[in-house]
């Protein structure tokens, strides 16, 4: 990927048309080959372009997922390495990693609008996409980790024979509402925002089958001046629900912890601590994908270094919330002045006795030491750092739940109940399906739909002309 | 591999079949080709998903008790005509209805009285006989576990000869044959090998044989037998006599290396009687006081106010040296051996004297006989002798095994002198000496037959392979350890084509009758026939036989005992020196096989599945262990390292225990382990040895010497270079506890003297985030707080428990009790290892003292036991973080666990500060394919399936079978009417459950004792309804000081 | 195209198809000037003032949405409370059985579930969405108004409509084309 790139302020760049527009972005979907270049060498002479390999390795993991499944589902939880006291290991952590990456598509797309930040047109479109498919790998974990999936159902309020209801004040029922309301709210956003690039893309495409597709899902839009009139009334409104809904989620998820007893879980920090976390991995994953996409579909114009800026600052604003997290769990250890937390504090940190120190301190190099370098624009704009960084926050994240759920599990009240927990094969299995999973939905979806909103980025253009001809900046309702 | 012939087609087979004519057919059956080879097969339905190891071991066993229900099924029902039953006879037998009958179980040759629970015929738990001396309604873990055995699908079925079925019939045909063949020369050449006899019954017998055989030889043998104690008595006494106990009016205890809590034919009736001389709970104001000097901690060394680690090789010095602090005739000056504090001893000595014919002074089994009668010398000396010390004539018409005699046995063997040998039970081919070769002596002799429960290693070795019955399938009788006599009556027919000794006797002196007249017959004749149906009938309903106590008889220490002795100079070790004792969980290797008991946590190492080389801290260290410097034990998620000990040129390959509190240079290994053959359960798994135990055989070691127990010197120690996952229940980062424990406040311990002089303290009620105020007034009923709505209501019955931190010695016994009344599964050592055991009431081991650094007094900890179960929080925080509210409150305090409605989440048991539930992560419970496992459930408790999670519920079947009866009556739950099983079997009586509402009852008194405390509860306000009652100790102030 | 209604064809409207949002502005302005009511333009994105230039405005969104809410709150709240409390009953961990602090966060998501669909399916309603075919895409330059066209429409049920005039007057609006288009559809 290309290191340097001349830094300008701008964030739409080169010689800019609706028409150029609709081709730029409109045209990946609507023409096959797009998709079939840049050509990379595979082994045995092969080639093939970056998206077929990353649809491929993603389809051979949704089948590692699928397997690992299977295994689960006709053996019992007893193949993954849960166990007692650590009743929660790799499927909470991966359920909140996931819903956490979810976050940064619905705060680019609403709370950015709200906001007035124009520089989320161009990122909001694939950062939606991906909260989409990432609350979809993290509602796997909720179902699956369960006992008896095939009874999980009954965690829904529906009225049945024996007259059973569920129990509201766990924070449990509180998730299935927060999770499904937010791939809820989510999808309708985010086809509300497709409608009218679906009537771009029915009017533009050649093929019958595409016109009628797109001419279904755009359900006629037709751009009428009263339509757009409810339109951006309409957007408005779900930004600013969205807006408390994405913050409402991942505090809901923190509350499975904050709300219990267990020494590390039981934290009134958690809910900003999480929600800012959530913000920090969600846009380190975006990108890693923006990076290479707009090489890929030269949308250079469009994703330009500025963009990258904005988010690398936001990631290091919202990465220093999570390190006071960190620095609030020391300081509560020593004010609450209990031996639980402060023997928790030890276990996580004791290099030599603690089983888990490594995580810890992996985790503080991960999510703290490299990420500083974001502070200089030279590595801000760089973009191996870049990538490297947003890999590493990724894993860190990862390794932030990690820590707080087995390791707090294996030390709580009673030592003679200490545990020690060690995942297996089947553990990581469910992991990198989820992952793949992810990776094939998002080839899909650069396929088959703009990963740019169109309208939006026309309307860009037409405000930055505006700017350029010296009129006032103009409002956008 | 799949066969043809598995147990369901073969069930399908033999539908309607009576257990009897079944038999043929499986004679038949075992003939075919298909079938050996399933048989061969050890796991036949090797298809699953996952090579799971307990799964595959479940459906092996599946198919095999298949047959085993089979046959039960033929045999269920109970002989009433001659059965007569504890609590109510046959004629009232409702089905539903458990009716309970007395027998006993019997071992070392000494019985105990057992309360057999039968429901439709099956016998389903073992509780203790409260008319019985030797229990008095409580029963230790072993022999509570032996229920299982009854419905273990490895036992044997039928005769074999050198493998192929047989009939008994050919079998007495084939040996009545030989034995007139050598009748002429007084059947020389017959060798008879039993376990310990004590059944009256079986030595008439063995005795009327021998009057037709002279020449014949009986050899009596048992590894874990009292020789050095009849050693010691032969030493000292005249006439010889055997001692025992009574604890209960002792107010000093001294233990030298002893183990009388545990091991012994007596131990539960010991336990109970030192116990109840600590029980504060009853208003007692004064407490007995036990000291214990031992090699390694046992249970009765965990509760003494003084504890002293000495190596084993040094308790006769140091006997010597108390012996002369008492001023024993002879004994003259003897220094205190190393290491010993002057001043402990003298002023232990001073507390013995000053409690003349009030205080016990006991020895180990393992210590030589010079011990044993030195002890008894003391105690004469103290004037112990008729007060607390009872001699009577021996109990067991041979008290002693007869080690020499076996091996002059085996030596005539080799010689091709005996052409016969009949093995009675017990399995000697294992258990001998590792320098007596019956294995050897066997294979050079004409005709062996072996009748034993299991085709174990000595069956192996015998031609004739015949199974052996469960003592609750077959008719008998024994005597306790004070000489009483009881009825061993069945509860159930042999499930199998069985005989016991006493049957296999009767038939091999050509007699023809059952089981029942050969006790009677026995039994007529030492009674006389005056009113004989009536003592029968009141014998076999009582459990005991009125009157059979021996008689006390005077016994004096004979003259110059003490010179004798002060002359001897013991053998001390110079490096480091092997004690050998019987396993705690599964003894010298007979109860192997039994799933309970090897998941059964061993007292204070809570060891699981396997023995081990246990060993102090700074031992492990010299001899090079790896271990964590700073806390001092082998980490969790670290293998053990493994040792290799050499004696006479056997070696012995060991994974390294640090037992804390063993003496220094002293290297413990136990015996039981390392079985090749006999069952599934015992055997390494093929492809996963480390996931299924199985140990290692330390009867190689063990040598027929004068004191098998211990090599003193010439154990040889080498790190084998490897380590082995040993599964312990419970990790050993229990260390810092005084660190931790400063706050968390978990153990609450105070001495006696503190404890009269301490103020009655008032235990405040903790805040809570919803007042009135936050509840009321929202909408509708809204502000009805759960009083309101009638939970908690002081009009019904409101459960609650106290455990008694004095009392518990960690015996284990409730941890059965519990897994046999509410059919908890057992999981496998790979299971446990991963921390995933079912036990639904564990005992937690802690050592005191700062884990950090040297400071923590590594080599002698104070050692602190408390038992958990579901505290039964009134503000449970499992409930309210339960999506499906599968576990909410009932109104009488019970934290109820829906386990139909769970879905598994695990949330409420990562939210259970006490970590007290247990999640089915597999099918543990699942017996669809192991149809007889349902024999042995207990029908009033619900079998949880894969995904569930489940927990201690109070014994809730037993509070609701007493409401009912209480109901027919017309009136309320007496206290006492309900009892956990917990409660029934501990020996010490540390649980006591009862309704808290009723303020007459014991638990509501023992809940407003001084030292009742909350675990937790003013850290998180649970609220439990389960209370602990804070150890007390007794310690010497001169000691102290 | 033949829709179920068909009919003759007769007057849809008259279009003028612009490069620029501003110049549409300025056409829509005239043409309000000029007393056309029955005026729409068809744009690619949203052009600020249209509405206000052609003197329209519809606000009822607000209310669905605010409606939304409201049933959200009742139906979240609504059923903890009546299970809690009334159906099924239990004595949870000793607390009260209507434990608000712990019920929040179901009513609120609730909330928020009911505004989002008020939202959503309220504008597609109020915009007589779907609606696969309009007249509109009859001309060219409606075609294009979905891609880089800015297209001003009066339609014929305005009372001052007459082809011709409003042809003429189109084209004094500096409109690059001026086309009239018919429907066959029940208008």
């Amino acid at each position: 990927m290309p290191n340097k790139e001349t830094f300008d302020e701008r964030i739409l760049t080169g010689e800019q048309s609706n028409a150029i527009i609709d081709e730029a972005i409109g045209g990946v979907v609507l023409d096959q080959k797009r998709h079939m270049h840049p050509e990379i060498k595979l082994p045995m002479g092969l080639k093939a372009s970056p998206w077929m390999v990353l649809l491929m390795i993603g389809f051979l993991f949704v089948n590692v997922l699928l397997l690992a499944i299977t295994a689960l589902v006709f053996t019992g939880i007893g193949i993954w390495g849960n166990n007692q006291p650590v009743g929660w290991g790799f499927d909470i952590i991966n359920f909140v990693w996931w819903i956490g990456i979810g976050h940064a598509g619905t705060l680019i797309s609403a709370i950015l609008l709200l906001l007035r930040q124009q520089w989320r047109n161009s990122i909001n479109r694939f950062a939606e996409a991906m909260t989409i498919f990432a609350v979809l790998c993290a509602g796997m974990f909720p179902l699956l980790h369960t006992g008896r999936p095939w009874v999980a159902y009954w965690l829904f309020p529906y009225p049945n024979v024996m007259g059973l209801w569920p129990q509201f004040r766990s924070p449990l029922i509180w998730d299935v509402f927060a999770v499904s309301t937010y791939l809820t709210v989510s999808l309708l956003f985010w086809y509300v925002g497709l409608i009218p690039d679906f009537a771009t893309l029915r009017d533009r495409a050649k093929k019958r089958a595409a016109q009628i597709v797109f001419g279904i899902l755009s359900m006629g839009w037709r751009g009428s001046a009263k339509h757009w009139h409810r339109y951006m009334h309409a957007s408005i409104i779900l930004a600013g629900l969205s807006a408390p809904l994405v913050l409402s989620v991942h505090s809901i998820v923190s509350l499975d912890f904050a709300m219990s007893i267990v020494p590390g879980w039981n934290v009134t920090i958690f809910p900003p601590y999480f929600v800012a976390g959530a913000v920090y991995a969600g846009f380190a994953m975006v990108i890693l994908f923006a990076i290479p996409l707009r090489k890929w579909y030269h949308l250079q114009d469009y994703i330009t270094m500025k963009h990258f800026d904005w988010m690398s600052k936001v990631m290091l604003a919202t990465g220093l919330i999570v390190c006071y997290g960190y620095a609030m769990e020391w300081f509560y250890a020593w004010y609450s002045g209990t031996a639980v937390e402060q023997s928790l504090i030890f276990n996580k940190m004791h290099l030599f006795d603690a089983p888990y120190s490594w995580a810890y301190w992996l985790l503080l190099l991960c999510n703290f030491a490299i990420p500083q370098g974001l502070w200089f624009p030279k590595l801000r704009r760089n973009f191996k750092y870049l990538f490297t960084v947003c890999l590493v926050i990724s894993v860190g994240m990862w390794l932030e739940r990690f820590v707080i759920i087995p390791m707090s599990l294996t030390r709580d009240y009673l030592p003679s109940s200490f545990g020690y927990y060690s995942p297996t094969i089947w553990d990581f299995a469910m992991f990198a399906g989820t992952i793949g999973f992810f990776v094939f939905m998002m080839m899909l979806f650069v396929r088959f739909l703009p990963m740019i909103t169109i309208f939006e980025i026309k309307e860009l253009k037409h405000h930055l002309d505006h700017d350029k001809h010296g009129h006032a900046e103009e409002v956008k309702a | 591999m799949k066969s043809n012939v598995d147990g369901a087609n073969l069930g399908e087979s033999l539908k309607g079949k009576t257990g009897r004519r079944y038999w043929k057919s499986l004679e038949q059956l075992a003939g075919t080709p298909e079938f050996q080879k399933w048989v061969d097969d050890e796991f036949p339905h090797r298809s699953t998903l996952l090579k799971l190891d307990r799964r595959e071991l479940l459906k092996f066993m599946g198919a095999g008790m298949m047959l085993a229900g089979l046959a039960a099924s033929g045999c269920r029902k109970l002989p009433e005509h001659r059965v007569v039953p504890f609590i109510a006879g046959p004629e009232d037998y409702v089905p539903g209805k458990p009716v309970y009958y007395a027998s006993i179980a019997t071992m070392g040759g000494y019985a105990t009285g057992v309360r057999v629970k039968t429901h439709e015929g099956r016998p389903i738990k073992l509780d203790g006989n409260p008319n019985h001396p030797a229990s008095l309604g409580s029963l230790d873990a072993r022999t509570q576990a032996q229920v299982l055995d009854l419905y273990d699908p490895d036992r044997l079925r039928m005769p074999t000869y050198k493998g192929d079925p047989a009939a008994w019939s050919e079998f007495f045909a084939k040996a009545g044959a030989k034995l007139e063949e050598l009748a002429p020369n007084g059947g020389s050449g017959v060798v008879l090998v039993t376990q310990m006899v004590g059944s009256p019954t079986l030595h008439s017998q063995i005795q009327n044989f021998l009057f037709r055989h002279p020449a014949a030889q009986w050899v009596q043998y048992e590894a874990a037998s009292r020789r050095n104690m009849i050693e010691g008595a032969a030493m000292a006494l005249s006439p010889v006599t055997e001692s025992h106990f009574r604890f209960d009016l002792a107010k000093v205890v001294v233990s030298l290396d002893s183990n009388v809590m545990m091991e012994g034919p007596a131990a539960a009736r010991y336990q109970r009687d030192i116990m109840a001389g600590r029980d504060l709970g009853s208003g007692r104001t004064e407490m007995n006081r036990v000291y214990a000097v031992e090699c390694a901690p046992t249970t009765l060394g965990v509760i003494a106010d003084h504890r002293m680690p000495l190596r084993a090789s040094l308790i006769p010095a140091f006997t010597r040296a108390l012996a002369a602090r008492l001023g024993v005739a002879g004994i003259g000056a003897a220094p205190a051996p190393a290491g010993v504090d002057e001043n402990w001893l003298a002023a232990m000595a001073r507390d013995l004297a000053a409690n003349r014919g009030a205080s016990v002074v006991v020895t180990g089994d393992h210590q030589p006989g010079t011990v044993h009668a030195l002890v008894h010398a003391i105690n004469e000396h103290l004037g112990n002798f008729g007060t607390t010390v009872v001699h009577t004539n021996p109990v067991l018409p041979k008290p002693t095994a007869e080690i020499t005699a076996l091996g002059t046995a085996v030596e005539q063997m080799k010689a091709g002198q005996v052409q016969m040998v009949l093995v009675l039970g017990g399995n000697p081919v294992y258990d001998s000496p590792a320098d007596i070769d019956f294995k050897g002596g066997l294979d050079n002799v004409g005709f062996t037959a072996h009748l034993s429960m299991h085709d174990d290693e000595t069956s192996g070795a015998c031609q004739w392979r015949l199974p052996l019955s469960h003592f609750l399938e077959a008719w008998g009788d024994g005597r306790a350890f004070d000489g009483t006599a009881s009825i061993q009556q069945p509860t159930i027919l042999p499930l199998y084509d069985s005989k016991s000794e006493i049957e296999f006797f009767e038939a091999l002196i050509g007699g023809a009758r059952e089981g029942m007249e050969i006790v009677q017959d026995y039994w007529r004749g030492a009674m006389g026939e005056a009113g004989f149906d009536v003592r029968w009938h009141t014998a076999l309903g009582d459990g005991v036989i009125a009157g059979t106590q021996l008689p006390a008889v005077q016994s004096q220490v004979l003259q110059g005992l003490g010179q004798a002795i002060a002359q001897m100079d013991d053998d001390v070790a110079s490096g480091y020196e092997v004690v050998i004792q019987p396993d705690p969980t599964v003894f010298d290797g007979r109860f192997a096989n039994n799933g309970w008991l090897q998941e059964l946590p061993k007292p204070i190492s809570n060891l699981t599945w396997d023995n081990s080389a246990q060993m102090n801290h700074d031992t492990a260290l010299k001899l090079g262990v790896e271990i964590d410097k700073k806390y001092g034990f082998i980490p969790a998620d670290r293998e053990a390292d493994m040792v290799h000990i050499t004696v006479d040129g056997r070696t012995v390959e060991a994974a390294v225990y640090v037992n804390h509190g063993m003496a220094d240079g002293v290297v413990l290994l136990h015996l039981g382990y390392g079985r090749t053959r006999g069952g599934k359960v015992l055997l390494p798994l093929r492809n996963k040895p480390e996931d299924h135990g199985g140990g290692f055989d330390a009867y190689r070691l063990f040598r027929s010497g004068k004191n098998p127990w211990m090599v003193v010197n010439g154990a040889r120690f080498e790190m084998a270079g490897k380590t082995y996952p040993l599964a312990n229940s419970q990790f050993h980062n229990t260390i810092d506890m005084t660190k931790v424990d400063s706050d968390r406040e978990i153990l609450e311990e105070t001495t006696l003297s503190a404890f009269l002089s301490a103020e009655p303290v008032e235990h405040h009620e903790n805040p809570t985030l919803y007042d009135e105020d936050m509840a009321s007034g929202v909408i509708g009923k809204s502000n009805t707080s759960v009083e309101d709505m009638g939970w908690n209501d002081p009009n019904q019955y409101q459960w609650a428990m106290t455990i008694d931190l004095t009392l518990c010695t960690g015996c284990n016994a409730c941890v059965v009790a519990c897994q046999s009344e509410n059919n908890i599964p057992t999981v496998g050592k790979y299971q446990v290892q991963r921390g995933r055991e079912m036990h639904w009431i564990r005992i937690d081991r802690y050592y005191a003292g700062d884990g950090i650094g040297s400071e923590w007094p590594v080599n002698d900890p104070v050692i602190r036991l408390q038992p958990v179960t579901c505290m039964q929080c009134e503000n449970a925080p499992c409930e309210p973080v339960c999506p499906v509210a599968a576990t909410v409150h009932s109104k009488e305090g019970l934290n109820q666990m829906v386990y139909n409605r769970c879905v598994g989440t695990r949330y409420c048991s990562n939210n259970c500060p006490y970590k007290v539930r247990r999640f089915n992560f597999l099918n543990y419970g699942n017996h669809d394919d192991v149809p007889v496992k349902n024999l042995l459930n207990n029908p009033d408790v619900t079998v949880r399936g894969r995904g569930v999670m489940e927990k201690c519920t109070y014994c809730v079947q037993r509070i609701n079978h007493a409401r009912i009866e209480a109901k027919k009556r017309g009136d309320k739950i007496k206290d006492g009417e309900v009892t956990t099983a917990c409660m029934d079997a501990c020996p010490s009586r540390a649980i006591v459950f009862g309704n808290k509402s009723d303020e007459t009852s014991r638990v509501s008194k023992l809940l407003h004792d001084k030292r009742s405390y909350k675990l937790l509860d003013h850290h998180l306000n649970t609220r439990p309804r389960t209370v602990y009652l804070s150890r007390v100790t007794n310690p010497n102030q001169e000691i102290e000081a | 195209m033949s829709h179920g209604r068909d009919t003759a064809p007769r007057a849809y409207g008259v279009v003028a198809e612009f490069q620029t949002p501003e110049t549409l502005l300025a056409a829509a302005k005239k043409a309000n000037a000029e007393g056309y009511r029955d005026l729409d333009a068809y744009s690619p994105i949203p052009v600020e003032g249209l509405v206000e230039a052609i003197e329209w405005d519809d606000s009822r969104l607000g209310w669905l949405v605010f409606l939304g809410g409201l049933a959200g709150i009742a139906t979240g709240l609504g059923l903890e409370w009546w299970v809690s409390t009334v159906a099924y009953p239990h004595n949870v961990g000793g607390k009260p059985l209507f434990s608000l602090p712990a019920f929040l966060p179901v009513f609120y998501e609730c909330t928020i579930l009911f505004s989002a669909f008020a939202a959503t399916f309220g504008m597609l309603a109020l915009n007589k969405l779907p609606k696969p075919h309009h007249p509109i895409f009859n001309s060219a330059a409606g075609i294009r108004a979905s891609q880089d066209r800015f297209v001003l429409c009066i339609e014929a049920t305005d009372p001052q409509f007459d082809r011709d005039k409003v042809t003429r007057f189109m084209e004094t609006l500096g409109a690059d084309s001026v086309e009239y288009i018919e429907t066959s559809e029940g208008y």
